[in-house]
């Protein structure tokens, strides 16, 4: 049996889901559009059913690209994710709003059961519901009490899915239809109805115990205080960062070390030959170039899950209203911002809930300017690479401080872009901001590492296989070159070093140097050499610019893929050495601190990211915005790279 | 041998990289946009 689970944003969704389906769970896309689709396996005894866990919506008729799937899938018996059954949760602290929904549902005559969670909320907040007068309004529905977050009433929704039953006919009232067309106006006219009977009867389904401070209210006094609440959320985030900085080194070391090590060894144990140079030199580092991020990811989507658990998410959303709007934002532009600091995918796809088109367009072209978890792989190695690992103010890492200037920067940019972009779109609309406060919950842990475990599964699949298909091409294009010009310049090298007397070790790295300078890709490099000397870029690191253009992330894994090339197979040292070693002709390192500052600055700006286009074309329609987008981003990134490299020289 | 494997390896990698490319570029959007909650009635 499909079993489709539904219900209001933040009623506990997603905690049913997981109490439901444990860790059998598979998340995809819908079909036609890039909105996640978690699926999940219902096992009862020996009975088996599918779960799939649909966008939270207010109600049926939709108002965003996400409630589209609710509406399409529920409506249309053909559509292939209609469902033989529906859960539908409803949030017992504000039953009003939630019956809405619910009730629409309902009438669609598909076999129901409506979970009423969170019933702890409502005792808190002095509300008691009558399930059994819930219970005779809605006859064909079995009503579950739950408390999904301590995996309260588990036992009786698997007991309420046993015993579906085919539906009667019966519907929330005989005068309220569901709107038999896309019409708006009838759509408005059936959601007041609805709400009119709703008010209308939930005095008979809840009682107020007794009315007193609400315990939200204490703490939103602080946090959503128009001084401390900025402060409490900076605060916040540079503590988050820190902590990401420093824990995330330790298994970091040992990824990067295990990695260093089987490929030394694969490269040493199997026989000589082209296959042995793949494994060692393209695939193993790629593969270790995807698990090194994994801690940070992990980490960063840890705390992103601790404050969307407490509910304090929604706090920021509505502080943030104030400072957003003046750059062209909406309040709820800060998930699609914040989301892009995981990866500006997601985070452009949550624009959808912004109803006001011109701050919908904002939001997505200056998501980008977000620093993303892609970023981290080349921030992480530029600034061990160039910047000093001391301690300030006796606890803050120079290091971590400059990995959150670069997020702040991220930050700054994008709000500069904002206004700039408010002043150019025009657009007749006023935008406003509804939303809705949920009470503070304990986070659960088993909901937070679900959480970690689905975006670090979601990285190393879907980032992780254009990583190593991109790690292995690079391979190639660095280990072939045209023919005959290598077998000249191997022989121009061979006379030489007999000439000017050279020893193994030496002859080994310039053949290994020359065949990379005439190597496909050193030859790609070197056609870009001009325009990206200014910045304080060589070659080498002009063909990291050029593969990362698919992916950022993809940035360290060239330069180690470029390096390793022209390792002779005893020098192991790490990528961060053969860095530090590369010399320009005059003699002078490469890597300086303004050629690494640069270079860092560069991707702060650029829009290095393949992916991030082809979602901006899909959310706009259109080629224009993705090419606007590209085109500001670009310039943006040589100019602050130019201005950095100069003054740093 | 080991040359093979390198080409097949090289080839798979770039047809990978390719379809992603046609999936995120140019693969047609299957939305529903035919659907309404009438059919639910007709049925």
């Amino acid at each position: 049996m499909k079993i489709a689970l539904l219900g209001n944003p933040n009623t506990g969704k997603s905690t049913v889901f997981n109490m439901l389906t444990g860790m059998r769970q598979h998340v995809g896309n819908f079909p036609g559009v890039t909105v996640d689709k978690k699926t999940g396996i219902i096992e009862i005894g020996e009975e088996k059913h599918e779960l799939v866990d649909f966008p939270g919506t207010y109600s049926l008729y939709p108002r965003s690209k996400d409630e589209e799937i609710v509406y399409t899938s529920l409506c249309d018996p053909a559509n292939s994710e209609y469902p033989d059954a529906v859960i539908v949760i409803v949030d017992a602290s504000n039953l009003e709003r939630n019956l809405l929904f619910f009730s629409q549902v309902y009438d669609l005559q598909i076999p129901i059961i409506l979970v009423l969670n969170m019933t702890d909320l409502a005792h808190k907040q002095n509300k008691k519901v009558d399930v059994k007068a819930l219970q005779d309004i809605f006859p064909e529905a079995s009503v579950v009490e739950s408390i999904a977050r301590i995996k309260s009433g588990k036992n009786q929704l698997f007991y309420a899915i046993s015993s579906l039953k085919e539906r009667k006919g019966h519907i929330f009232h005989k005068d309220i239809t569901v709107a038999s067309s896309l019409d708006i106006k009838e759509q408005e006219q059936d959601t007041e109805k609805r709400f009119l009977h709703i008010k209308s009867i939930i005095g008979n389904l809840e009682s107020v115990i007794e009315k007193t401070d609400r315990p939200a209210n204490k703490w939103d006094k602080i946090l959503v205080h128009p001084v401390f609440g900025y402060l409490i959320f900076a605060a916040i985030l540079l503590i988050i960062f820190q902590f990401i900085y420093v824990f995330a080194t330790i298994p970091m070391d040992l990824i990067d070390g295990f990695f260093a090590s089987f490929s030394q060894w694969m490269a040493q144990s199997l026989p000589e030959g082209v296959l042995t140079d793949l494994l060692s030199q393209g695939i193993i580092p790629g593969i270790g170039g995807i698990a090194i991020f994994i801690p940070q990811i992990a980490l960063l989507f840890f705390f992103i899950a601790i404050l969307e658990e407490t509910g304090y998410l929604s706090r920021v959303v509505f502080i943030m209203d104030k400072l957003l709007r003046p750059f062209g934002l909406n309040g709820k532009s800060v998930v699609p911002l914040l989301s892009s600091v995981a990866c500006a995918i997601p985070g452009i796809m949550s624009a959808r809930t912004i109803s006001d088109w011109k701050e919908r367009l904002i939001t997505i072209l200056v998501a980008p300017l977000m620093s993303c978890s892609a970023r981290i792989p080349v921030y992480t190695v530029l600034i061990a690479l160039v910047i000093p690992n001391k301690t300030v103010f006796g606890f803050m890492n120079v290091q971590g401080l400059v990995l959150f200037g670069l997020y702040a920067l991220g930050l700054v940019s994008a709000l500069g872009v904002a206004f700039l972009m408010k002043l150019f779109i025009k657009t007749k609309d006023k935008g406003f901001l509804m939303l809705e406060m949920p009470s503070y919950k304990m986070p659960r842990v088993q909901n937070i590492l679900m959480v970690v475990l689905e975006k670090v599964k979601l990285f190393v699949w879907d980032a992780g296989k254009i990583i190593l298909s991109i790690s292995i091409i690079l391979w190639a294009l660095a280990s072939f070159g045209p023919s005959g010009r290598i077998d000249e310049v191997l022989v121009a090298i061979e006379t030489e070093a007999i000439t000017e007397n050279w020893t193994d070790s030496e002859k080994n790295q310039e053949i290994a140097s020359a065949k990379l300078e005439n190597s496909y890709i050193g030859i790609l490099g070197k056609s870009i050499e001009p325009v990206i000397e200014p910045l304080g870029y060589d070659w080498k690191i002009g063909i990291s610019l050029i593969t990362s253009f698919a992916a950022r992330e993809v940035f360290v894994g060239s330069m180690a893929t470029i390096y390793a090339v022209g390792d002779d197979g005893e020098d192991n040292k790490p990528l961060l050495e053969k860095m530090r070693s590369q010399t320009r002709a005059d003699g002078s390192p490469v890597f300086t601190l303004a050629t690494g500052v640069s270079l860092m600055i560069f991707y702060v700006f650029a829009m290095q990211c393949m992916a991030t286009l082809a979602v901006v074309k899909r959310e706009t329609k259109t080629w224009k915005w993705p090419l606007i987008q590209l085109g500001y981003m670009g310039v943006l990134a040589y100019l602050a790279a130019f201005i950095t490299y100069n003054l740093l020289s | 041998m080991q040359r093979i494997i390198v080409i097949l390896v090289i080839i798979g990698a770039t047809a990978y990289l390719g379809w992603k490319f046609y999936k995120k570029f140019y693969k047609k959007d299957e939305g529903c946009d035919k659907c309404a909650v009438k059919q639910v009635k007709k049925k």
